[in-house]
């Protein structure tokens, strides 16, 4: 205790403060410096900020908020990544990975400002190894852009239901998108790859660990560990665990003959129940239910007009399915897989057809265009009004009706037309999970309608996790719906992330923590 | 240090996998999750130690020094029926011999001193004094045979013997199947004749508990008495008798005589047209493989030999599966009754479940011995039968009280009752 | 074998006196372990310093919280077949899940089941057969533990179409900390059972890699796993009496092909080709050894048999073809296979060889080989092997395997086999493969150092050609880590933050200290 008290308390001592023109000094400085040694790993040419690239990564066809980076980065090759990533880590700067000409659901949008390294000029194909049904590609190709190129060996790619010509095909899988084809998806059709781990270091994940893939002896297809299953952990985390900058993806042959069936109907029931006889048989590759907006959106032949017109006709929901037969006796696969899945739709009461009736040329369509990427230029999604509100989540085929039926209550609380609800199932694995999404196209440049989706994308979504949809793919505003159910889940994963990323570098604050 | 017999064993405990089959029913004969089990003591203890392949570690223990024999080790060791169920299930993949083993363990730990367990004392004492294990006097030994007239075979020749055994003797709820066994052969003209208050103990429960020398010395008067009777056969209506006389006697001494366990014969006479059934019996009912009929009914194969290379035994060793036991003779008859609808059960033959009477479990362990029981009435139930059927005294005993024991409805009956019932007698 | 004061009496607190025991009588039979005594000469060394039987998750929790709390280590196991369960420290607890037995559910519209660890494959394919369903089942048998093979192996007969590592759905998991995280649908509510990637952040990834953490992760105390299609009959189509059973199932929708080729070569191009025509539901190159233990019921029998069966059984392959969909499916399938035989230049083997190897068909799909392959020799195990890539990886790899297996053989320590026949097996429709070369061994000392001494070889002989090597478990990470993009690291990392005690079995997924480090120089 002082024996007195001072008649003066001069205790508080403030900092030295900078000039306010020193400030403006050093944040034009700080900028410049970074815009330096960027330059000086990647090149001046491939580090961008100018307005219009930095509104046009600050947003993307999702409702999230826009954000814009601080810089756009072209590199050039992994080591300059490397670089990358490890100035970042002493600038404390984010880094948001991305790889597709067009991005949906603001993985790549910068919630903490930062540094977005884009990828899609990478379009190297490495090899493709028909003895192994393997590709190994960087992450810029397109599923336009392999599919030719597959289709000269004799393969063919897995691919989602008519993806964006932009989309790449590793974010794709990456994403952990539901591929069309049930029986070789198996959920997890990456063999292996190459990361840039966020402290720099490189990282092979399976059986590309034990050397890298220019002097390997190893086929690079085996997926596990080592150590821990890297591929899974890194599927679906939106680029906050490291950047990809190879991957080797299943293939798998190329159909020679094939039959596709249309099974309209408008009882949702009985379709699931033809659906899980056929994948519970093995019956077919591609497969997958639309109801008539969605199919209608894609058959349209000319823009919103068709689709309307389309929509009226078309049943309310329709399997699409293909037989079909790859390297021997493709004929006779297909005849005998025709008449099994004839005998389980008799059991079903249900009659698949060579064509939709009431669209001639969906036949035409669905052969011609099942496996390539949206030809046109206005995306499928968007015919109807021009943007889409998507939400998606893995469930069950018998629960389906189910969430159908409480997307359609959130739709009538927020009075968006039900019949403007696309519908899209999709089984995986043989039918014991199935992607289940909902489609809600809005006018983009109608901001009462954007703000009327946008309450009930995120009122809807509430509801369906809280009904048991599994949000595997946990995007924006979903991350945080899914850390808020699941406390234990919330602080393993930031353990990880913490772990991996000491610095939170890699896409911070997308997984919802 | 005792044990050196066990020294044989050690490649047997040393080579011991842990792979668990022991536990279980074979996979290919599993039919449900309920009934999968095949080994009763480590369903009901849970720990390892109280399966075969945890009982070679307890003796391997013992046997390098690492633990002593202790009241847990001895409850560990004889909280066991014998029944074979994880010797069935390990020879499948195995050359092995656990029940051998966990017998020789019992021998060992009595020569030691330290075995059997207090509660098997009086029956043993009672073996050695009365020449039975139930404390009965010699003298009332054939009253069960009082009202049927049957030669004394000490003192008229017969070509067959009879043999009663000490339960089907002696104890009042199950002589009627003594009782319906031996008027049913007179019936049909056998020479049949009984050793009355002569006859002793098989010394099965002397044993099964460890004590090998009151065994021997049973066995060998068995034998010779068998022997010196001039008798073609031996038939007896006890599971327990029939699977020492077949699966271990031979050891001790040459038997001029066939051994013919009671359904056997019945089965015989049915094939040869002489068994008559005027009554419908209109039951449905299931069997149960008593152990020592079953898996334990099967001849031995004696063998003394070493190990070598590899594993091979030298001589070369020809082992019991439990395959060869009496299976098909009960079935049989029951098929063969009018009226009766025969189901089966998903543990039989080789896998059947013990009843938990045998080994020693009944006097040391009785909570036990009704729980495998009662384990063994609801597989029973399962099947839809109205009665559960069985040729062995400790079976249909234990049985009996698994059924009281919970209130149930199923019968427990003696397969010679049915079929005197289905005789019309 | 003792444990801090205090441990034992909060133990038996929650579980019940019963339900615990540290009397040497019982857990003097969780000290001895088949592999390892023969390799590290420690089995036996200790006794764990006690054995709980938990009934449920929360006591499950509960034992991981007191573990904690007094600083005790403890392995959770299942059947408790494998070398990674024995104690080696002395306050060690074993967590026996003998309670936890329970199917909980057969979903059979989305196929799955859901299991406590105790629950056996034989267990659980009772109940599925009677729905028409099915689940492989794991060369280690299937006697073992649903739960506790899939956390480690999850290999199986039929992984030609059912695939390998991909049977895992929801699963509740008690991490070292004692939380309940619930992996996949089980963390969404009213998610249910049915899918295992999480919502969110894939930690899927943590459950395992291409083997398990074999206890040093927490412990799985439920899980649900894939179920597959089965038109077999509804019980087991088995024949014949102990030991010798005969699967005879019904030919329309179950036939086996035995197939000799001139060379291994041949072998992995018909197995590619096979693969990329998407046929057959149990596809492998089995090993004469192998074949041959099965089909013998004595040890006397097998080496009877085996110098001539040696001379006629080489390069053969399996094919087991199911109509899962119909009988059209198999007449096809068969066509198909007809050609690609004549193609490679195979022909079927003779009747006497079929019958031999006719039971491969119902051993994929119920039993497992593994337990008759002690048959020859009273010891086996695989030389290298697992380690997972392509088909044509892995004939390569036993090029490295089998100098080293020579060797061994030159010393008398192993079974010799002049067949050189591997165990190569096709995965997922042929997307991947593995080998193993089963070596048969005595229970010796010798021959145990022989075997892990060239186990470990071929793992840094694989490496060395830039190849993937086999699995390595435990310590065996510090070897494969440093050439594999020091993963080893990472998973200490991790194994540090989730285990920061360190009482989850300690030594895996990889012991603190690397055992093959230079001691520190004075």
């Amino acid at each position: 205790m002082p024996e007195k008290i001072p008649a003066k308390i001069d205790y508080i001592k403030p900092l030295e403060d900078k000039p306010y023109s020193q400030v403006l000094k050093e944040k034009k400085e700080y900028k410049e410096r970074l815009r330096k040694k960027l330059s000086d790993i990647a090149g001046a040419g491939n580090v961008i900020d100018d307005a219009e690239t930095l509104a046009k990564y600050s947003k993307d066809k999702s409702l999230e908020a826009p954000r814009k980076p601080t810089f756009v980065v072209f590199p050039n090759n992994t080591e300059e990544i490397q670089k990358i990533v490890k100035l970042a880590n002493e600038e404390r700067v984010p880094l948001i990975p991305a790889s597709s000409g067009v991005h949906f659901y603001g993985a790549t949008i910068p919630l903490e400002s930062g540094i977005v390294i884009d990828l899609s000029r990478w379009k190297k194909i490495f090899k493709i190894d028909s003895r192994n049904r393997a590709v190994r590609i960087q992450p810029g190709v397109t599923y336009g852009e392999l599919q030719p190129e597959l289709e000269k060996n004799g393969l063919r790619a897995l691919m989602p239901l008519l993806p964006h010509r932009e989309k790449s095909v590793v974010s794709a899988h990456l994403e952990g998108e539901p591929m069309m084809v049930t029986e070789f998806n198996y959920s997890e059709p990456l063999y292996t790859c190459e990361i840039v781990l966020p402290r720099g270091d490189i990282f092979r994940t399976g059986s590309a660990a034990s050397a890298p893939p220019e002097v390997s002896l190893s086929d690079l297809v085996g997926p596990w560990g080592p150590g821990f299953d890297w591929n899974r952990l890194y599927t679906r985390s939106q680029g906050t665990l490291g950047i990809i900058t190879w991957a080797n993806l299943m293939a798998e042959p190329l159909p020679t003959v094939q039959k596709i069936f249309f099974t309209p109907s408008r009882d949702l029931n009985t379709l699931i129940n033809f659906t899980y006889g056929i994948q519970r048989r093995w019956l077919g590759y591609e497969c997958f239910i639309l109801n008539k907006a969605n199919l209608a959106a894609i058959l349209a032949e000319d823009g919103a007009a068709g689709y309307a017109e389309l929509k009226k006709k078309l049943p309310s929901f329709t399997l699409i399915h293909c037989i079909a037969g790859t390297k021997r006796l493709p004929e006779e696969k297909v005849a005998w897989q025709e008449q099994d899945m004839f005998e389980e739709a008799q059991a079903q009461g249900v009659y698949p057809q060579a064509t939709i009736p009431e669209v001639p040329h969906s036949r035409k369509f669905f052969d011609e265009n099942m496996r390539k990427p949206w030809q046109k230029e206005l995306y499928w999604k968007d015919v109807p009004r021009g943007a889409s509100a998507d939400i998606f989540f893995l469930t069950t085929l018998n629960r389906v009706p189910e969430f159908i039926k409480a997307m359609n209550e959130a739709a009538e609380c927020f009075e968006y037309p039900v019949s403007d609800i696309g519908v899209y199932i999709q089984p995986i694995e043989n039918g014991r999970a199935t992607h289940l999404e909902f489609n809600l196209p809005y006018d983009p440049n109608n901001s009462a309608e954007k703000e009327m989706v946008n309450k009930l994308h995120l009122a809807a979504s509430e509801r369906l996790i809280d009904l048991g949809g599994v949000f595997t793919r946990a995007y924006g505003r979903w991350a945080y719906m899914v850390n808020n159910r699941n406390a234990i889940s919330s602080k393993t994963a930031k353990t990880v992330k913490d772990f991996l990323d000491p610095n939170n570098i890699m896409n911070p604050g997308k997984l919802g923590f | 240090m005792i044990m050196k017999s066990l020294e044989k064993y050690k490649w047997d405990l040393v080579n011991c996998e842990r792979c668990s089959m022991c536990k279980w029913v074979h996979p290919w004969r599993t039919q449900s999750h309920r009934f999968a089990k095949v080994c009763p003591s480590v369903s009901k203890y849970l720990f390892d130690a109280y399966s075969a392949q945890g009982r070679f570690d307890v003796i391997r223990g013992l046997l390098e020094g690492e633990i002593e024999v202790t009241d847990k080790v001895l409850e560990v060791l004889y909280a066991c029926t014998l029944c074979g169920g994880c010797d069935v299930t390990c020879k499948f993949s195995r050359d092995m011999e656990p029940l051998e083993i966990l017998h020789q363990i019992r021998i060992e730990l009595v020569k030691a001193g330290k075995g059997p367990l207090p509660a098997h004392k009086a029956g043993l004492e009672s073996i050695k004094n009365y020449d039975n294990p139930w404390q009965q006097p010699r003298t009332r030994r054939s009253n069960w045979a009082r009202k049927v007239k049957v030669k004394d075979i000490t003192k008229e020749k017969a070509k067959i013997l009879y043999y009663a055994g000490c339960t089907y003797s002696y104890n009042p709820d199950v002589q009627i199947v003594a009782q319906n066994t031996l008027s049913l052969l007179l019936k049909a003209g056998l020479d049949i004749g009984i050793l009355g208050n002569k006859e002793i103990c098989c010394a099965s429960p002397a044993l099964k508990v460890g004590a090998e020398d009151v065994y021997h010395d049973f066995a060998k008067k068995n034998i010779e008495t068998f022997n010196s009777l001039g008798v073609e056969k031996v038939i007896t209506s006890c599971a327990g008798c029939f699977g020492i006389f077949t699966n271990h006697y031979p050891e001790i001494g040459k038997m001029n005589f066939e051994v013919v366990q009671g359904v056997q014969l019945i089965e015989k006479m049915l094939i040869e047209g002489k068994l008559d059934f005027k009554k419908k019996v209109p039951l449905t009912v299931t069997w149960h493989d008593p152990c020592h009929m079953g898996r334990g009914g099967e001849p031995q194969n004696i063998w003394d030999g070493t190990r070598t290379k590899w594993g091979l035994s030298d001589p070369p060793r020809t082992r019991n599966f439990g395959n060869k036991g009496v299976y098909d003779p009960p079935r049989n008859i029951l098929k063969a009754i009018p009226g009766l609808k025969f189901v089966e059960m998903e543990r039989i033959r080789e896998y059947s479940w013990c009843c938990g009477a045998g080994g020693g479990v009944k006097s040391a362990f009785p909570e036990f011995a009704l729980w495998s029981s009662r384990e063994r009435v609801e597989e029973a139930k399962s099947t839809g039968a109205d009665a559960l059927v069985t040729a062995c005294p400790w079976c249909e005993l234990n049985f009996d009280e698994g059924i009281k024991a919970d209130g149930n409805k199923i019968k427990m009956i003696s397969l010679i009752n049915i079929v005197t019932e289905a005789l019309g007698e | 074998m003792s444990l801090p004061k205090g441990a034992y009496q909060a133990l038996e607190d929650v579980l019940g006196p019963e339900n615990i025991s540290d009397d040497p009588a019982i857990t003097t039979a969780y000290s001895y372990m088949w592999l390892l005594y023969i390799t590290h000469a420690q089995s036996g060394k200790y006794r764990p310093a006690a054995v709980v039987l938990p009934s449920s998750t929360e006591e499950v929790q509960a034992i991981i919280r007191i573990a904690n709390r007094y600083g005790f280590n403890y392995i959770p196991v299942g059947s408790n077949l494998l070398p990674p369960t024995i104690p080696v420290r002395p306050d060690t607890v074993i967590i026996d899940p003998k309670r936890m037995n329970r199917i909980l559910d057969i979903d059979e519209k989305n196929m799955y089941a859901v299991v406590e660890p105790y629950v056996s494959y034989a267990q659980l394919q009772a109940e599925t057969h009677k729905v028409g369903l099915t689940i492989t089942t794991p060369e280690a048998g299937s006697q073992v533990s649903v739960v506790a093979n899939n956390m480690f192996q999850g290999m199986g007969g039929m992984a030609h179409k059912f695939g390998y590592n991909r049977g895992i759905l929801g699963v509740d998991w008690v991490l070292p900390n004692g939380d309940l995280l619930k992996i996949g649908s089980r963390g969404v509510p009213n998610g249910g059972w049915f899918w295992g990637d999480c919502a969110g952040l894939n930690l899927k990834g943590l459950v395992r890699a291409d083997t398990g953490h074999c206890g040093g992760l927490g412990m799985v105390t439920t899980m649900a796993v894939k179920l597959f299609s089965y038109p077999g009959p509804r019980v087991f189509p088995c024949e014949g009496a102990n030991p010798n059973f005969v699967a005879k199932f019904p030919e329309d929708r179950f036939k086996i092909f035995l197939i000799d080729f001139p060379s291994k070569k041949k072998v992995g191009d018909a197995m590619y080709d096979i693969g990329q025509c998407e046929i057959g539901a149990a596809v492998h190159a089995e090993g004469a050894n192998w074949i041959l233990a099965a089909d013998c019921a004595s040890v006397e029998e097998f080496w009877k048999r085996w110098p001539d069966f040696q001379k006629k059984w080489k390069n053969i392959l399996a094919v087991t073809i199911a109509g899962f969909s119909s009988a059209r499916q198999v007449e096809y399938e068969e066509k198909v296979l007809m050609e690609i035989i004549k193609e490679h230049g195979g022909k079927l083997v003779d009747e006497e060889l079929y019958k031999v190897g006719y039971n491969a068909m119902g051993e994929a799909f119920r039993t497992g080989l593994s337990n008759r392959l002690y048959r020859p020799a009273g010891d086996f195990f695989v030389m290298g092997g697992f380690g997972f890539d392509s088909l044509d990886h892995a004939i390569k790899s036993s090029e490295i395997f089998w100098p080293i297996i020579e060797d061994a053989y030159k010393r008398g320590l192993f079974v010799e086999d002049t067949t050189k026949s591997d165990w190569i097996n096709s995965y997922q429709m042929g997307h991947f493969s593995e080998v193993e070369p089963i070596v048969y061994f005595e229970h010796d000392l010798k021959a145990g150092e022989a075997f892990l001494l060239g186990y470990i070889k071929t793992i840094t002989d694989a490496l060395a050609k830039k190849m993937h090597p086999s699995w390595p478990l435990g310590a065996m990470n510090y070897i494969t880590g440093p050439a594999m993009c020091n993963y080893h690291e990472l998973v200490l990392g991790l194994k540090k933050l989730l285990d920061p005690r360190m009482t989850s079995n300690p030594g895996y997924p990889l012991p603190e200290t690397n055992p093959f480090a230079p001691p520190p120089e004075k």
